[in-house]
Order: C-alpha cells, then sequence, then structure tokens
C-alpha cells in the first residue's frame, strides 16, 4: 500500500512560496502608503514656521488633525468642514519675539480642492472684510486674515488689532502662497455664472449641501444683491443635466410649499415659479442643467426683475437656448 | 486528479491524523464554552460604576430667580445680578466647596469670546471666598490640550490669581452615568471626579452663535463635563442638550453677554464676529436664562428646539417674563 509522503511536493511548496511572496507584497505597500503621507505638504513644522511673519517664533508643536479627530480642536465646529470635504488641518501658535503677549495661530485646511476650499471659506466671510488684491480669494479683519490658495484654506487669526502690525498682513499674505505648495491652482469657473451687476461684494457662497435648509439643494452659488433700497439672494446650482435640474427645481419648490409657503403669480414667462414664504418672494426655475433662482427677496417685482437677468446670464453663459 | 488518484494513506496514519483534528475541534469547542457569557453584555443601565451628580440647586425664592444688568464692566455688573438675587450669602454657605465651570473649550485668547471671560471667574471665586467658602474649583473638560486652554484663555491665571484651584481632567476623574429618562447619557463617561465633593456648582459662560446647535449659552456649556467621543452627539446636538440640563441642576448660572458671538461660532476667530451688547444673565432657572440670552443673538426661543424639549424635561422656563427678572443698569 503507497502511502502519502510526510513532506510536501515541490509544486505545494512552490505554491506557499508564492503565498508568503504576496503577503510580503501587501505588507510592504501598506508600509509604503503609511510612510509616505502626507505627500503635499513635505515638513509641516518647517512650512507653517516659513509662513509666520517675521518677530514671531513658534510657542506650540505643530498640531495635525484628520477627519477622525477635528471635533479635538475646533469641536462643535468639525462638521461644517467634515461636510465639506475636508481631509487635514495642520495648526501652530506663534508669539511676538518682543512681545510675548501678542501672538498669532495659523491654521491649513486641506480641503482637497479649490472648491471646497472656496465652500468653507465662503460661509464664514466677515462684515468687516477688507479683500486682499493678491489672494485667490482673501480678506483681513481687524485681527485675522483668512485666504484660499489652490485646496487649502488658511486662517490666521492674531491676538491683537493688526493695524498695530502693520508688516503682519503683508508677510502672510504673501508667505502663504509663496511656502505652500498647493499644485495647480484652479479657479472656481462657476462663479461666472452669477450676474455681477449690483452684487454686494463679499456676499458670493458656495453650499455644497442643504442649500436654504433643502438638503435636495447642492453644489449651490449664491450672492446677495442689492437694488435700490431692496437686497435679495439669488442662487444657483449646475446639475449633471437637463433632467436633473428640472426634479431639483420641481422638488424645491414642493420643499417650500410643504414648509409653509404659497404658490402665487409671477409674470417672469420661463417657467419660473413664485411662492410667498413668510413674506418674501421665493422664485425658482429650471434652463438646461441650471436651477436657479431668488431667496427672501423683500418684493416681488425686485425678485422678478432679479430672476430674469440671472435667468438670461445662465442662458448666455451656457449658450443654453432658452425654451 | 480524480478521487481514484489520491494517494492511499496508511491505516496508522489516518487514525493519527483523525484523532488530532477531533482534538482541534474538541479543544475549540472547550474553549468556546468557557468563554461563552450567557448572559450577553452588560445593559447600559447597570448601576454597579455609575455615578449621578447630585442636585446643587438652592430653594427657589419667589421674584428671586433671574437678574438681568446693562453695563460694560463685567465685575460691577456680575456683583450687581447676584446681589439681586439675595446676594452671594444665598448660595454659598461657609466652609463649602464650589465648583465653577467655565467654558474653556479652547485655546483662544479672551479678546475673541470664545471662552468664559477670566475677569469674571476672578469676581466670583473672589465672591465665594467672600462668603465663606472653603475651596473654589474651576474646572472644564476641554479635548485639546487643557493646560493650553485653561493657560491662553486667561483662566488659569484668573483662577490662581484670585485663590481658586484649577482641575484638569484626568482619565480617572470620570466615571459613567446614565440619565434616568435620558435617551442619550447611557453609561456615558462624565467629570464627575471635582462635583462629587463639591457643594456647589456655578455655571458661567460666554453667549455664542454655535453653527450645531443655533446657539451655546448656559445649559450647552455642561457639555464640557462630557468624556468620551462627545462629538458623537452633535448629531443630535437639541437632545444631548436638553439631557444635560436635565442631569446638571446647579446652584446658579451666569451668562455673559457683554459682547456676544453673533456669527461662526462656537470658534469664532475675528473680531468682527463679536458684537457688544454689554449685558450679564444671573438665573437660578438656566432654561430661562439661555431663552433671554437668544434674543441677544436676534434669535427666538422657538428658533433653538432644544429649549423646548429642556422646559418639557422640567429644567426651567422658556417664559423668563413669568419668573419677572430684575432689570437694572450699572455704570
Amino acid at each position: 500500500m503507497n502511502s502519502m509522503s510526510a513532506r510536501p511536493k515541490p509544486v505545494e511548496s512552490a505554491i506557499s512560496i508564492c503565498l508568503l511572496a504576496v503577503l510580503l507584497l501587501i505588507a510592504m505597500g501598506i508600509f509604503i502608503k503609511q510612510a509616505s503621507q502626507p505627500t503635499d505638504v513635505k515638513d509641516s513644522a518647517d512650512v507653517l514656521s516659513s509662513m509666520a511673519p517675521s518677530g514671531f517664533e513658534p510657542f506650540s508643536q505643530t498640531e495635525t488633525y484628520t477627519e477622525e479627530n477635528l471635533y479635538e480642536k475646533i469641536d462643535g465646529k468639525a462638521t461644517f468642514y467634515t461636510d465639506a470635504g475636508f481631509k487635514e488641518l495642520r495648526s501652530r501658535r506663534f508669539t511676538g519675539k518682543l512681545h510675548r503677549e501678542i501672538s498669532i495661530e495659523l491654521y491649513v485646511y486641506d480641503m482637497q480642492n479649490t472648491r471646497n476650499a472656496f465652500s468653507v471659506y465662503s460661509r464664514q466671510v466677515r462684515p468687516d472684510a477688507q479683500v486682499l488684491r493678491d489672494a485667490q480669494f482673501g480678506y483681513r479683519t481687524t485681527n485675522a486674515l483668512y485666504i484660499v490658495h489652490g485646496r487649502y484654506y488658511i486662517e490666521a487669526i492674531c491676538s491683537a488689532q493688526l493695524d498695530e502690525l502693520p508688516n503682519v498682513v503683508t508677510e502672510l499674505a504673501n508667505n502663504i502662497p509663496g511656502h505652500l505648495d498647493a499644485g495647480k491652482i484652479t479657479s472656481v469657473e462657476d462663479i461666472r455664472f452669477l450676474p455681477t451687476d449690483n452684487i454686494i461684494p463679499l456676499s458670493i457662497k458656495l453650499y455644497l449641501t442643504d442649500t436654504f435648509g433643502y438638503e435636495g439643494l447642492t453644489n449651490t452659488f449664491t450672492a446677495r444683491y442689492r437694488i435700490g433700497n431692496q437686497t435679495l439672494t439669488a442662487f444657483f446650482s449646475k446639475r449633471p443635466g437637463s433632467g436633473s435640474a428640472q426634479q431639483v427645481a420641481e422638488n424645491y419648490y414642493n420643499f417650500l410649499i410643504e414648509n409653509g409657503g404659497t404658490a402665487k403669480q409671477t409674470k417672469v414667462n420661463f417657467g419660473a415659479r413664485a411662492v410667498d414664504f413668510y413674506n418674501t418672494t421665493e422664485i425658482v426655475f429650471a434652463i438646461g442643467p441650471f436651477v436657479g433662482g431668488i431667496h427672501e427677496a423683500e418684493d416681488q417685482k425686485t425678485a422678478e426683475q432679479m430672476a430674469l437677468i440671472l435667468h438670461k446670464k445662465l442662458v448666455g453663459s451656457m449658450g443654453v437656448t432658452q425654451r | 486528479m480524480t478521487w481514484q488518484e489520491t494517494p492511499n494513506i496508511a491505516r496508522r496514519q489516518f487514525l493519527r491524523r483523525s484523532a488530532k483534528a477531533g482534538l482541534a475541534v474538541a479543544a475549540a469547542g472547550a474553549a468556546s464554552y468557557l468563554l461563552y457569557d450567557s448572559r450577553g453584555p452588560k445593559a447600559d443601565t447597570g448601576t454597579k460604576d455609575l455615578v449621578t451628580l447630585a442636585d446643587f440647586s438652592v430653594p427657589v425664592q419667589t421674584h428671586n430667580t433671574m437678574s438681568i444688568i446693562s453695563g460694560a464692566n463685567r465685575i460691577k455688573t456680575v456683583n450687581k445680578a447676584i446681589e439681586l438675587l439675595g446676594g452671594i450669602a444665598r448660595f454659598i454657605k461657609p466652609n463649602e466647596t464650589v465648583v465653577i465651570k467655565p467654558n474653556v473649550a479652547f485655546a483662544s485668547p479672551p479678546m475673541l469670546g470664545a471662552t468664559t471671560n477670566p475677569e469674571l471667574i476672578a469676581a466670583v471665586v473672589k465672591l465665594c471666598y467672600a462668603a465663606g467658602a472653603k475651596r473654589v474649583l474651576v474646572t472644564d473638560n476641554p479635548i485639546n490640550d487643557p493646560a493650553s486652554c485653561f493657560s491662553i484663555s486667561g483662566i488659569a491665571e484668573a483662577a490662581d490669581e484670585s485663590g481658586a484651584k484649577v482641575v484638569f481632567p484626568k482619565k480617572r476623574f470620570f466615571r459613567p452615568t446614565t440619565l434616568t429618562g435620558g435617551r442619550l447619557i447611557k453609561n456615558w463617561p462624565v467629570f464627575s471626579e471635582p462635583l462629587e465633593n463639591a457643594d456647589k456648582l456655578i455655571g458661567i459662560a460666554p453667549v455664542k452663535h454655535h453653527s450645531r446647535s443655533g446657539a451655546s449659552m448656559a445649559m450647552k456649556n455642561w457639555y464640557g463635563l462630557l468624556g468620551g467621543r462627545r462629538n458623537v452627539f452633535h448629531q443630535d446636538i437639541n437632545t444631548i442638550i436638553a439631557e444635560l440640563s436635565m442631569m446638571v441642576k446647579p446652584t446658579l448660572v451666569i451668562l455673559d453677554a457683554t459682547e456676544v458671538m453673533m456669527t461662526n461660532g462656537p470658534t469664532g476667530g475675528s473680531l468682527s464676529d463679536l458684537k457688544r451688547t454689554n449685558t450679564l444673565i444671573a438665573s437660578c432657572d438656566q432654561v430661562a436664562a439661555d431663552a433671554y440670552a437668544c434674543t441677544l443673538l436676534g434669535l427666538k426661543p422657538r428658533d433653538l428646539p432644544y429649549l423646548a424639549k429642556a422646559e418639557k424635561a422640567g429644567s426651567g422656563t422658556i417664559d423668563y417674563q413669568s419668573l419677572k427678572p430684575k432689570v437694572v443698569t450699572v455704570t
């Protein structure tokens, strides 16, 4: 009677070695992947230090936060960023070499792309903002700078009034793009679809989700306009196609009605619908791939006037034929 | 290879291998039997190690529940606010241990209004000692580097100079609690140690916009007593704030609206997020305090669902006017 050999056959040995080799390759891949991140901010401590204005020195170590632990740094506001594509925050505090009581804390949020960075930037614009001309998007207030640089959203918060530190604003505004490699800088092109006449400066916002409390209205640009003594908000959202735009417009209209709005007649003739919403006028329409409309207008006539302007701009910008 | 081609195995070898396989199965079965927990995991409502926070409130005095003081000087307004409620002696007795719970959530300088103003901490600590307090502790659980938060906010220095002791959170200071009638606070760690030997508890918080809850005021301030990954509660922020108002029954709450954070809260960052409203509120009813303070943020109580939830839970009243608050201006 033949008995099975206790020693494995050469083929079995070869298969085992192959399997072990595959496992080894997987382990090496994981190790390399972990060791190589983050790839873009090469030496975070040096990058943040190099961005600090002269006369300031590091007061703390660079802190790094991911989506998992961002709440440890900004509890209560973390989801504002994580809902907008947040990847990583690096922050570091600096103090004045001569005036230790003055500090600047730098926050560098990696939002993965310019659009996401613009969204969190635009939704926090302060009322006393003064535009920084040389930044892609940027402004300063009495004590802080807020800048978009490629996929990064940067805050520099100072514990003193910046007017007392005239060099700080210039240096920070120059140092950030000079030392923070954001790769290829892309623009937020869709902003051009908004009419520019009568626009209130720095009022453009990008809501990636839940615009005006409606979860179906995403990726929406809004801007405030002053027409005569009236102010209102115009908005548009670019959808994948005209069918999607029609559906979102319909759903948003229904959302307004279900939440206390009442339908009312409108003179605009491109399929727009108007809603009286707690004594303000809302208008919504679809044109080509766009959902557009007016939000919180004080009177209907001004809302219709602005809706016409927005509609014309959307038609012209995309070369869409009015239906 | 077909079954017919399978190499033959010697009978002895087959038996040996079968025995080994049998032993392996038996060992695994025995281990499973020994490790099997027929009762399953402990229910959240287990009580063995749970702590229940004491009721620190003082007896109600009709029409002595809430004061609203106008003025720019925090020291003057807080002194007047407490005086109008019957004076500090109503709240603090000799030899008592007092815990003051400020909002020290961030490593942020006082000028940005994201944390409790240190002047206010020092003023209240001094009042407590003047009433004969044995010890005054100042404590909070900022998640991110408590030492930096207390230091940069100026609260550590204010506490130290006024004779209070700052208690930093340590792992052993947390014990689990379950809120009776609560939906979220179940077997959840709370920063209980400083409170377990305290006689009185005073909450002192700034009035701030909050991106999740709409506003962060007196009730939201207790969020700092929660341990663990408390950010999960932000998904149901209104319920957790209402439950915190059920869990914590303070002696007094003080709301600082000298400057309120109107936008970009709760962190703020720019001075332009702040608006000077020169108001300070002291109240034995934390719901009433929040209901009034939210109006300074341009909100109505109905804009903050947690107020109605807290009122329904019996934590206080939204109708602060019914308490006939004492309204005074100090210069």
